[in-house]
């Protein structure tokens, strides 16, 4: 509810937006607009009103889209639900390695190197890297394209198409899967330095089981368990999309969208992008509950 | 031979263990070194630098090529008097100077302050409400405990970023001074960021005040802000400095980011994110690397080295971790 307050505050009035620059606008078509748009009522009426369409199901229409707000999201999601994805399985395929390393062989020069790494990863600037690779793999090197989904003026089909769509998305999954390697990997190895020193371990090398078996198969599942709750949690998260990584390169997701809306003042559609972050906070948050129980044996729903 | 065993078995208290522990962590003592490294920087820095962060640098162009005017006195229009913008660096600016010719370096020095001042300002005000909340829900428990804590869920549901877009764009349609955006923007960010703290001390809180020492404070008759000001708190501190710490390079993290979408720190003002900001021109990408890269790698250095504090610090407290 606030969050309407907050947004309704909003400076950037669409109808305002719309209708500055055009001559022969008077103030009477203004009003009416307004009218059309709902902007006419009070804060705490619109609110009431808006509240009531949403549980008979009704999100608004998007002012800048003119399609209901729910298809926007539907339309836009699909794009950066791929892109991060596609970025997840990177990340997870070189996570989960190097955390392993760097937890069975801690304090070596191998672990300073990778948790360097990692740490480099986590504080980067998601902007400055994405500049860093825009300059030097797209303007100078003219490997990938600067920023877009597709090549402007070709109209591939098919699978041309897809492989149009991939080489446009390797800049931004790069973005994605450096930022977001490091705090895999460290989670990784925190989880897998405790388990290292549990008691059954010992046992296991107590029992002279060669170290790749004590790793592999009595210390490695353990360690799965809280990183399949981890991921499985962050499923739905990678819906809604990345604000400053699709601003940067252009891509047409779902953050890319709010962002724009925030700037044409496109109140339904960010009521309505909001209410959807909220749900998919919830649900990742319902998931990981989930799947702890069904991946741990040691936890019983009663 | 009992002066011998006094003198070869030291007692170590747990201050100098961990001290210990702490100065065996070389990832910890380098970021330590490079925070210590930055501060001096931008503090020596601003000392000694001739240049205001405003301040405006033009050039004339004599036999076509750009010379800079460095004769205060000399007038600065004139036909072939232009602002000596996106300078390469020289001898007079050592980092050039940007689109609208201001020193490079100076700003640099100036949105170090900016920066740091925000990111320390935040975390004091997220320790103090974090603290302050988390200690009475833990302490007191019942219904205090149940509001403070669904507090605590929403504000967490809240997402953080769109909102102090939303806020930002509000202050700036509301003509909100520009002077004071800087501490309205400390205040948006330790207002969502509180939570995390609270959480923790909450939930240390509850397995403390259960312990015996606690019973004892009860028994002695102490009174309910020592215990839990002079009792409770001090037990927690390892963690709040470890999440103070943390909390700071992702504070930086974040203020960067508003700043470099037009919504944190205003322009005239210098902060390493806005100075990045200059990127989204392809031109100054291209051919102006002196303009954006500093910055950038500023903020990574800083961030970068908060983490690598933080985490050596978590190892160091933590009594379970052997070496």
């Amino acid at each position: 509810m606030a969050l309407y307050a907050l947004i309704r505050a909003m400076p950037s009035n669409y109808v305002k937006q719309m209708t500055s620059g055009k001559p022969g606008v008077t103030d009477q078509l203004i009003e009416q607009l307004e009218k059309n748009y709902g902007l006419d009522s009070s804060i705490p009426e619109g609110y009431v009103k808006w509240a009531g369409n949403v549980i008979k199901g009704d999100f608004g229409t998007s002012f800048v889209y003119k399609q209901p707000v729910f298809k926007v999201i539907n339309d836009k999601m699909w794009a950066s639900f791929w892109l991060s994805f596609i970025a997840l399985i990177l990340e997870l395929l070189i996570a989960i390695p190097l955390g392993i390393i760097s937890a069975t062989k801690q304090y070596s020069k191998t672990d300073y190197a990778i948790t360097t790494f990692a740490f480099l990863g986590i504080s980067l600037p998601s902007f400055f890297f994405a500049a860093l690779l825009q300059k030097f793999f797209a303007m100078d090197l003219r490997i990938f394209p600067l920023q877009g989904m597709v090549t402007a003026r070709e109209d591939y089909e098919g699978f041309r198409l897809l492989l149009d769509i991939g080489w446009h998305y390797c800049l931004p999954i790069i973005v994605f899967v450096v930022l977001g390697v490091g705090s895999l990997m460290r989670y990784t190895r925190t989880n897998m330095l405790e388990v290292l020193n549990s008691d059954f371990i010992r046992t296991a090398r107590a029992k002279g089981l060669s170290e790749h078996k004590v790793i592999y198969k009595h210390a490695f599942r353990n360690t799965l368990i809280p990183i399949v709750t981890m991921v499985g949690g962050s499923l739905p998260g990678l819906f809604s999309g990345a604000i400053i990584t699709e601003g940067i390169f252009a891509i047409d997701g779902l953050g890319y969208t709010a962002l724009q809306a925030l700037k044409f003042g496109d109140i339904p559609f960010l009521m309505g992008f909001n209410m959807f972050l909220a749900v998919l906070t919830l649900i990742g948050t319902l998931i990981s509950d989930v799947l702890y129980a069904v991946v741990d044996p040691r936890v019983r729903l009663s | 031979m009992s002066v011998q065993n006094q003198t070869t078995v030291k007692p170590i208290t747990p201050g100098q263990l961990i001290l210990k522990r702490f100065l065996r962590n070389k990832l910890a003592i380098a970021g330590f070194a490079i925070i210590v490294g930055i501060l001096l920087f931008v503090t020596v820095g601003l000392a000694v630098t001739p240049y205001g962060e405003y301040e405006i640098f033009y050039s004339e162009e004599i036999n076509d090529k750009d010379v800079e005017i460095t004769d205060p006195n000399q007038s600065v229009t004139g036909d072939n008097v232009e602002i000596y913008k996106k300078a390469k660096p020289n001898s007079r600016h050592l980092l050039g100077t940007d689109k609208d010719g201001r020193d490079v370096l100076t700003r640099l020095l100036h949105g170090g302050k900016v920066s740091l001042f925000i990111a320390f300002a935040c975390i004091l005000v997220e320790l103090a409400i974090g603290v302050t909340l988390g200690g009475i829900a833990g302490y007191y428990g019942g219904w205090v405990d149940g509001l403070i804590m669904r507090l605590v869920d929403v504000i967490n549901c809240i997402p953080s970023l769109p909102v102090m877009l939303i806020m930002s764009s509000i202050m700036i349609a509301n003509q909100f001074p520009q002077k004071y955006k800087i501490y309205a923007l400390i205040g948006i960010m330790s207002l969502l960021g509180w939570v995390g703290i609270a959480r923790i001390v909450r939930g240390q809180i509850l397995s403390l005040r259960e312990q015996e020492f606690m019973v004892a404070t009860e028994a002695v008759g102490l009174s309910t802000p020592r215990r839990i000001f002079k009792h409770l708190i001090p037990n927690v501190m390892p963690q709040l400095i470890v999440m103070a710490t943390l909390g700071v390079g992702s504070v930086i993290l974040t203020e960067s980011a508003l700043s470099y979408l037009g919504f944190g720190v205003p322009f005239p003002y210098a902060s390493w994110g806005n100075m990045v900001n200059t990127v989204n021109d392809p031109i100054i990408m291209k051919n102006n690397l002196n303009m954006w890269v500093p910055p950038g790698v500023m903020i990574l250095l800083t961030v970068m080295a908060f983490n690598f504090l933080g985490d050596g610090l978590r190892d160091a407290f933590d009594p379970k971790m052997k070496r």
